[in-house]
């Protein structure tokens, strides 16, 4: 296991960094204190392209995951964690025949062992996609012991471009890396280059470096919302400044989307649709209804386009955790294989078909009119021949009140809609209150800059239980019937054949469980509502529109 | 983590360069791998050029005061560490019983660098004592090192009623033939013997050959210095047979 140390670079340009670096390595070799000697390794030309998840979750959680291509060998990753003094660092061979320009899910990518064993729990259902790659030519030296041992390493990398042997040392970084057990050694090491005239330290890592040539930072996209609004703004131009940010993340995930890179996409999509639907919901008044009118029919449009792929999604991807709770004598989940392949088959199918809808012209309008909302401008042809009717809110209105009260209004709404459900209230009354609360949250994530920020996170996690728990009542509701009605479509086309009806038989246990898990929900629903009702959520919305101290 | 030994009740039939070529194997899976040498005579530790020695030696680490981590020292290779021998491990049985529970010893030892590694291979010493014991309740396979003698068959039942009768949880047993020589009559027909009514013998068998003497001078394993060599190949081989084997 090897130990990043400090980085360095050249200053100028124009320094011979592998001279400078070998002459005052021999200068110290053999001298007291000093290393025994070193020896070059060949020069090499390495690729490194970096790899994250679209929404940068191994950034997030402190991982650098790099696939370093030589040439003539195959292709390895390279795994690093490093929290404080700590360095974790992990390498494997990449999987055969993966490309270094592609995304793929990340069993794909990284082989079973121990680096997929520390990265599932942090990528989850995302794949794994180049997010910067660059080209160098490596040089490095070892430096050894009077056993001829290894106890550090310098390493010279010189960004490559145009063409072999271009080199430059415009941006080639210097490294000591120590071997594990050799700190001292690797520490005389690292003074001897901190000596070498021309180089500094370096201020930035080499991803960073590496990104900031394709104008990118790490982090630039997360599916959290964070649009910043201020107090006294209008609430004209806070509203198109949430549309534009909306409307900015959907946009970003449509290619993730056309391409089924993964399912978060999709789901980062309609998350953004449904977000500026509420966004116009409660704050609509405030902008020329020709607008929001054309953005609210083409929002809903983009909507209920997403819903059937993302049905499956959910499907396929709770499949086998669900599988996994089924206790019940003979059973297998194997039994579900023709039902896995009735899942795969109807999702591409309608992927297939929402890939088509978000191609078509139908799809260039209503994003057209999603950005007439947000920035005021031009409405796509047909819109812009309908009459503007002057804005209904009153003149000078503040972004703050209209959020204080769209936010009150939308908790009264859930107290309300909440009170009114009994023991004897129907499904669709549960789903209704789901709404409510939807509702809530996303008025409180798009005004949540003009928030107390302990305020808005307590009233968040207090909202989050009680939709957990309604998210839960719901969708096993709509899994059963969903069961049912695949069994007989799977039935229908294929009847004949075993182990379909084996396959519809195993799902019966699934709608069981999915039954059964329905009652625990509906049994902690009102537990969960009366607390929501209770005296701490009403504290932390007052407290929402309090300034930190 | 998974714990594999190379262990024999006889010194000089290739446990060493075994561990050090099988570990290396590991390593190069991208799993994370410690060697630890246990063997006072410190020759895995030779071969990978570190230095003998632990401070505080066998009697610090037996008791924790010297924490399992400290003495560790990367390798020359990827994902490859070593634990290092030294010349007090030649007490360690002293040092076991010293303890409480001194067969459980090794396996709480290890337990503090779980989180740290995929993979452990223990180099053991030739001899039966509270050491051997104390391996044996550590690890999940075991591997036997025999030269295809007329005497390897009773070592190797020797080894099997050992490990019988040793406190459980007790490892899996891959023995594997040494030092080969295919044009020896005698080699050829002690391996028939051997192979004949005895499950746990591995298929692959590691030749008698210049490279693997060579390891001394050269300081690295074969499958490092000779990768194609029919000795490094017989070091895949086995590394494929032994990384599946569990513990019954």
């Amino acid at each position: 296991m090897l130990v990043a140390d400090r980085e360095y670079v050249a200053a100028d340009g124009t320094v011979d960094i592998d001279r400078a670096v070998q002459k005052a390595l021999a200068r110290a070799s053999g001298r007291p204190g000093k290393h025994a000697g070193f020896v070059a390794e060949p020069a090499s030309t390495v690729r490194r392209t970096w790899l994250d998840t679209f929404d940068w979750r191994l950034h997030r959680a402190g991982f650098v995951l790099q696939r370093v291509e030589r040439s003539r060998t195959t292709p390895t990753l390279r795994l690093t964690l490093i929290t404080g003094d700590d360095v974790l660092a992990v390498t494997a061979p990449a999987q055969a025949q993966t490309s270094a320009r592609v995304a793929y899910p990340i069993d794909m990518m990284v082989p079973a062992g121990p680096m997929r064993n520390l990265l599932e729990p942090v990528v989850e259902m995302r794949a794994l996609q180049p997010v910067a790659t660059q080209r160098f030519v490596v040089r490095s030296y070892r430096v050894l012991n009077d056993d001829e041992k290894t106890v550090a390493r310098v390493v010279i990398e010189h960004p490559a471009g145009g063409g072999p042997g271009n080199v430059s040392s415009t941006g080639s970084r210097v490294s000591v890396v120590a071997s594990r057990g050799y700190a001292e050694e690797a520490a005389a090491a690292a003074r001897i280059i901190a000596k070498v005239p021309g180089l500094t330290p370096s201020p930035q890592s080499t991803l960073a470096q590496a990104l900031s040539a394709t104008g990118r930072s790490a982090g630039d996209y997360s599916s959290k919302l964070d649009i910043a609004l201020r107090r006294g703004m209008p609430t004209e131009d806070a509203v198109r400044r949430i549309m534009r940010a909306l409307l900015d993340a959907a946009q970003r995930n449509v290619p993730g989307v056309v391409a089924g890179t993964d399912t978060e996409f999709l789901h980062d999509l309609r998350v953004a649709v449904r977000r500026a639907r509420s966004t116009l919901k409660v704050t609509g008044a405030a902008l020329p209804t020709t607008q929001t009118d054309a953005a609210s029919v083409a929002l809903k449009w983009l909507g209920d386009l997403t819903t059937p792929t993302r049905d499956l999604d959910v499907y396929l991807l709770g499949l086998d955790d669900l599988a996994a709770e089924v206790k019940a004598p003979g059973w297998s989940a194997s039994q579900l294989g023709p039902f896995r392949d009735f899942l795969i088959a109807a999702q591409a199918s309608e992927q297939a078909a929402l890939v088509r809808s978000l191609r078509s012209v139908r799809a260039k309008r209503a994003f057209a009119a999603w950005a007439a909302v947000s920035t005021g401008g031009d409405l796509p042809a047909d819109d812009a021949n309908a009459p503007d009717l002057p804005a209904n809110a009153p003149a000078g209105s503040r972004v703050e009140s209209v959020a204080k009260s769209a936010v009150t209004r939308a908790f009264k709404r859930v107290i309300k809609a909440g009170a009114a459900i009994t023991a004897a209230s129907p499904p669709s009354d549960l789903h209704d209150l789901r709404k409510r609360c939807k509702e809530l949250r996303y008025s409180l994530e798009i005004f949540g800059s003009l928030h107390n920020a302990i305020a808005q996170r307590a009233l968040i996690d207090d909202l989050k239980k009680l939709q957990d728990c309604l998210g839960e009542f719901q969708d096993t509701e709509v899994q059963q019937h969903a069961i049912r009605t695949f069994a007989a479509q799977m039935l229908a086309a294929d009847s004949s054949d075993a182990a379909t009806v084996e396959a519809v038989m195993a799902m019966g246990r699934l709608a069981d469980r999915l039954g059964g898990r329905q009652v625990v929900a509906r049994g902690t629903f009102s537990v969960l509502f009366e607390r929501f009702a209770g005296p701490q959520p009403r504290a932390h919305l007052t407290a929402l529109y309090e300034r930190a101290s | 983590m998974k714990v594999f030994a190379t262990y024999n009740i006889k010194g000089g039939v290739g446990k060493t360069s075994a561990a050090v070529n099988l570990a290396y194997l590991a390593a190069s899976e991208g799993q994370r791998t410690l060697l630890w040498d246990l063997d006072p005579q410190g020759a895995a530790t030779f071969l990978f050029r570190i230095k003998s020695g632990v401070s505080g030696g066998a009697k610090a680490l037996v008791r924790g005061r010297t924490g399992m981590d400290v003495p560790v020292k990367a390798t020359d290779y990827d994902n490859l560490d070593l634990l290092p021998a030294d010349f007090s491990y030649r007490n360690m049985d002293l040092a076991l019983d010293h303890g409480k529970s001194p067969t459980r010893r090794i396996t709480e030892l290890l337990a503090t660098v779980a989180a740290d590694y995929d993979v452990v291979f223990l180099d053991c010493p030739p001899s039966v004592s509270l050491v051997s014991e104390s391996v044996l309740r550590a690890t999940d396979a075991l591997l036997v090192p025999l030269i295809p003698t007329t005497l390897a068959v009773r070592t190797y039942d020797q080894l099997i009623d050992f490990v019988a009768a040793a406190k459980a949880p007790r490892p899996a047993v891959l023995a594997f033939f040494s030092m080969v020589d295919r044009r020896k009559k005698l080699h050829r027909e002690s391996m028939a013997a051997l192979r004949d009514g005895r499950p746990g013998i591995a298929d692959a068998a590691i030749p008698a050959a210049a490279v693997v003497e060579n390891m001394g001078p050269k300081r690295e394993p074969v499958v490092v210095s000779a990768p194609s060599s029919e000795a490094a190949r017989a070091y895949v081989a086995l590394w494929l047979e032994a990384r599946d084997v569990r513990r019954s």
